[in-house]
């Protein structure tokens, strides 16, 4: 079948449609209401995702500054650190959802298809930044007693440990993207309910960066 | 102007532009019912976009990229993959399987399973290369070069073409 033939062919299918299908014009006016509102159904979730967030960062504030009356320092400051990353990914998620507001359907399809799919992922960022919290669940609990009468085998253990905690944290910082969602341990990591949507979009990131590369 | 004259003139677009509408439907979405409901969501999506068309641009340049990115997030919405993703049956296969044009109906048939195994953006090219967008069109409703469409389209067209000729042997 050659150029002219499979154009041929499409134009044939072309009427066909025209002829099957008709234009319901008159439903218009009442389905956008009807889309109008299930729009604001959909940040629920994130809305209460967010309300949520904020419990926890009040929750963390008042330890860090109950830690900090107490003079327990390393707790204040582990603490402290742990919120601080909360607020970020919170903002990072803030800015998200008022991508949502931004995204224009009348820009080219790989442009908006790509902003979609990095919205319909953003979960993955806010996991990606909460990591950066890991060391300093390994610290919260040093007092200056400890760091003064602690043996050295176990002060060498827990700067093995800290050390430990930060470049796992560090590595999986710069490693948890979609370029990666091929690989075997992060699908292992977002294996189970709640992450199939996410690696989904993944994919399709990489579906539509392999689409937009030069051939 | 006039909000009802622009709706109308909107209304008076769509119908003569309603074959945009209703292959990039046809080409993302099986089902008759949710079919509908995507045609819906994309009039009301053009609608809502259209006081921002700028009328120097084409008018199909626009409604392509408003319809089939509505129609690709649609298809790509979870709930709705379970029936997208279902094989296509012998009864859209074989539409008026006998009768003057029956291997008219059966090439268009193939067409359209073929075009429909293809991936969303892989699908959105070929439509717009049947539809007889020139390249420079294609580049700017996709957002790649003209030389990108025009390897990719080669490369697509040799498959189709082979799937043709292994059914027709």
């Amino acid at each position: 079948m050659d150029d002219m033939e499979l154009k041929a062919v499409w134009k044939a299918y072309d009427n066909k449609l025209n002829k099957l299908m008709e234009l319901n014009l008159q439903t218009f006016k009442q389905l956008q209401v009807q889309k109008a509102k299930s729009k604001v159904e959909g940040l629920t979730p994130k809305i209460i995702g967010l309300i949520l967030g904020q419990v926890w960062v009040l929750f963390l504030g008042s330890f860090a500054f109950l830690a900090l009356s107490k003079m327990q320092l390393f707790f204040a400051v582990s603490v402290g650190a742990i919120m601080l990353i909360t607020i970020i990914a919170m903002i990072a998620y803030i800015r998200d959802i008022a991508l949502i507001y931004q995204l224009n359907n009348d820009e080219d399809i790989t442009a908006t298809q790509k902003k979609l799919a990095m919205l319909q992922s953003s979960a993955i960022n806010t996991v990606r930044i909460s990591v950066l919290q890991l060391p300093f669940y390994t610290t919260f609990f040093i007092t200056t007693h400890i760091l003064s009468n602690g043996s050295v085998p176990f002060l060498l253990f827990l700067a093995f440990l800290i050390g430990m905690f930060t470049f796992m944290a560090i590595w999986l910082y710069s490693n948890i993207n979609y370029k990666n969602i091929d690989k075997k341990w992060l699908r292992t990591l977002l294996k189970g309910s709640g992450w199939e949507s996410t690696v989904k979009a993944m994919e399709f990131l990489n579906q539509v960066d392999e689409f937009k590369k030069e051939a | 102007m006039d909000p009802v004259i622009i709706k109308q003139e909107f209304l008076q677009l769509m119908e003569t532009n309603r074959g945009i509408i209703y292959k990039v439907a046809n080409s993302y979405c099986y089902d008759n019912e949710d079919r509908k409901d995507l045609v819906q969501e994309i009039l009301i999506q053009l609608w809502g976009a259209f006081d921002k068309y700028d009328k120097q641009y084409k008018l199909s340049t626009w409604m392509y990229r408003v319809a089939l990115n509505v129609a690709i997030s649609f298809y790509r919405k979870e709930t709705r993959r379970a029936d997208v993703n279902m094989p296509i049956n012998d009864a859209m296969i074989n539409v008026a399987a006998d009768g003057p044009n029956a291997e008219l109906e059966a090439d268009i048939s193939l067409l359209q399973k073929f075009i429909n195994q293809l991936n969303e953006l892989d699908r959105a090219l070929m439509l717009l290369y049947l539809e007889e967008n020139s390249y420079r069109e294609i580049a700017e409703i996709l957002g790649i070069t003209e030389t990108n469409v025009a390897s990719k389209i080669s490369r697509i067209k040799e498959k189709l073409k082979q799937k043709f000729k292994t059914f027709n042997n």
